[in-house]
């Protein structure tokens, strides 16, 4: 056991990491804001982390400067760019984590260029980036309770309706933006901070795909979804190699199943197979939007309100939430 | 004695078009008033200016003596004017209790998010607190039994009666329904009809929007008619019915409905 933890030590810390990303990316997604933020939030905070660390900062000082830093920068990007929707925000967002590339790619001493920041002290364990992924967790779980979850769940599918219902849709989306960015930043922090290097080419386009993919295979319609994917992703490759060659086929395969089939991601498969294949096929049937061609038995007059209740669903779906679910 | 709501000169323009031109008009509290008029003639656009969905070109909006045109849809719904929509709006994956308690939620709860979000032992107790007003509601909108049933999968006049119970269990001091028995047959008609009769018979003020004369008749005590975005007539729905204009704006030139504005 103690050596198969040994030889896996990296695996459980890419995890951690992973787990706090994807957090990121299911926190707006499952809110209904289509942002890629996250990861340029990821990077800022893995520079931010190197520069701090290096120059003696302690560990647990670097980790609050990066999440206050990480909130507030997405607490005021948040102020322009939520009047945007869909993949508005999207393309925005995704150009944002472009440019801060470029940006780390051409900043001189403070990011080390294209050859990026080396020889960041080591200082975090595999036990305390695990403490930090429990702490995004409980604090991404509680969204999820109460009146809070509730005013969630209504303000993805159906702005408007939230709005009568007294819930400010503007703060809740600036809240959960900032809280997306700081959890992003700190999984930066933490990968800089165990890996102890930190180049443009680490929060790139590829991560945006990991971030979305770890998120939607697992299920954007809770924390445990962000979790599994994370799981998932951090732990495909280990565990498949005896696929040889055909692992990058098979995992391909996987997510697209996994995002063509089933809308509540890994995450909606284990909960199917809990009830015993039952409940939740008959759910699917009276209520969830499926995109696989599985006809809801709505009644009419109900299609605004359709995805208010479905639990989400693919990228796609989400590109088109916004304004034309508050027909 | 102040008006419960009370509309001074509400104008809402998009452009050249005139939706809600120059409308005023008063709900004492507890009446139970009508606003109808041909398809166009503003009286949903009037409906969304009165809960702050659409602001308002020019005019004045009052609650309880307080100028509210200026403040936040979710503030007002908040100081106490519900509404429900056109088509049915649920969270159709969830229970009733829970699609009831999401009215109740802004009451209890209050504007906050961080508070509610990072202290959920103390909101505890407010949940308690919101179950219970929504079920109050439930059993109010007679759907007691079924607070457990997914509302995806109740008849279409059954989730209208869940979205009217989100409303009531906000404990609004009016409640504004737009169409609320659009698509009903006339067995559900009369259920809404009766909803909104005990609804009053509780104090609660309400104005409705119907295309159903029928409607009207039956359960408003006050009429107010609207054509091109003005007020044409208003009074006794019995008196309103006889009028001449309100004859020709809905009866006499139904040609013209659909090329109104």
């Amino acid at each position: 056991m103690n050596i198969w933890y040994e030889a896996h030590a990296t695996l459980f810390q890419t995890t951690a990491i992973y787990v706090l990303l994807a957090l990121s990316f299911q926190v707006v997604l499952k809110s209904g804001i289509f942002s890629f933020f996250s990861v340029g939030a990821f990077g800022i905070g893995a520079y931010t982390a190197a520069n701090l660390a290096t120059r003696g900062v302690p560990l647990i000082v670097t980790l609050l400067i990066v999440v206050v830093t990480m909130a507030a920068v997405g607490y005021l990007l948040a102020i322009p760019l939520m009047h945007l929707r869909g993949l508005y925000l999207g393309m925005v967002t995704f150009a944002i984590d472009e440019i801060l590339v470029v940006v780390a790619t051409n900043g001189g001493k403070i990011t080390g260029g294209a050859v990026g920041l080396f020889g960041v002290p080591l200082e975090i364990t595999t036990l305390g980036l695990g403490l930090v992924a429990v702490i995004g967790v409980l604090l991404v779980s509680q969204l999820e309770r109460h009146n809070v979850g509730r005013a969630i769940e209504v303000l993805r599918g159906d702005e408007q309706l939230a709005r009568s219902l007294g819930v400010e849709v503007g703060n809740y989306r600036k809240l959960i933006f900032a809280l997306s960015a700081a959890l992003g930043g700190i999984a930066g922090a933490l990968n800089t901070m165990n890996f102890s290097t930190v180049t443009p080419g680490s929060f790139g386009f590829t991560l945006i795909v990991a971030g979305l993919t770890m998120a939607i295979v697992g299920g954007i319609g809770s924390w445990r979804g962000a979790v599994l994917g994370a799981i998932f992703v951090a732990w495909f490759p280990a565990v498949s190699t005896a696929l040889g060659g055909y692992r990058s086929i098979v995992y391909g395969v996987l997510v697209i199943l996994v995002v063509a089939y089933e809308p509540d991601g890994l995450l909606g498969i284990i909960r199917w197979v809990i009830r015993g294949g039952q409940g939740q096929l008959a759910r699917r049937r009276s209520a969830v939007p499926a995109p696989a061609g599985a006809a809801p038995a709505t009644p009419p007059g109900d299609s605004p309100a359709a995805p208010a209740g479905g639990s989400l669903a693919t990228a796609a779906e989400l590109g088109r939430s916004g304004h034309d679910a508050t027909s | 004695m102040t008006p419960l709501l009370d509309v001074t000169d509400a104008k809402v323009h998009f452009g050249g078009v005139h939706a809600v031109d120059g409308v005023s008009i008063q709900l004492q509290d507890g009446a139970l008033h009508g606003l109808v008029g041909p398809n166009g003639s503003g009286k949903s656009t009037l409906l969304a200016a009165l809960s702050r969905m659409i602001d308002l070109t020019d005019g004045r909006l009052s609650f309880k003596g307080h100028d509210y045109q200026r403040d936040s849809a979710p503030a007002v719904a908040r100081m106490g004017i519900g509404r429900t929509f056109q088509a049915v709006r649920v969270m159709s994956s969830r229970s009733v209790l829970e699609n009831v308690m999401l009215g109740a939620d802004a009451a209890i709860f209050g504007p906050g998010i961080v508070r509610n979000w990072l202290l959920p032992w103390r909101t505890r107790r407010q949940e308690r607190q919101g179950r219970e007003m929504a079920m109050a509601a439930i059993e109010r909108l007679e759907l007691t039994g079924m607070e457990n049933h997914m509302v995806g999968t109740l008849s279409y006049g059954t989730q209208r009666r869940v979205e009217i119970a989100r409303a009531v269990a906000a404990q609004p001091a009016v409640l504004l329904f737009d169409e609320p028995t659009a698509g009903m047959n006339r067995a559900e008609r009369d259920e809404v009809a009766e909803v909104m009769r005990t609804l009053q018979a509780g104090g609660l003020a309400q104005v409705l929007v119907e295309h159903d004369m029928q409607m009207i008749t039956d359960v408003c005590d006050h009429v107010w008619v609207m054509n091109f975005g003005k007020l044409i007539a208003e009074g006794k729905p019995e008196a309103v019915v006889s009028d001449p204009a309100v004859q020709e704006a809905y009866l006499g030139k139904r040609g013209e409905e659909d090329v109104n504005p």
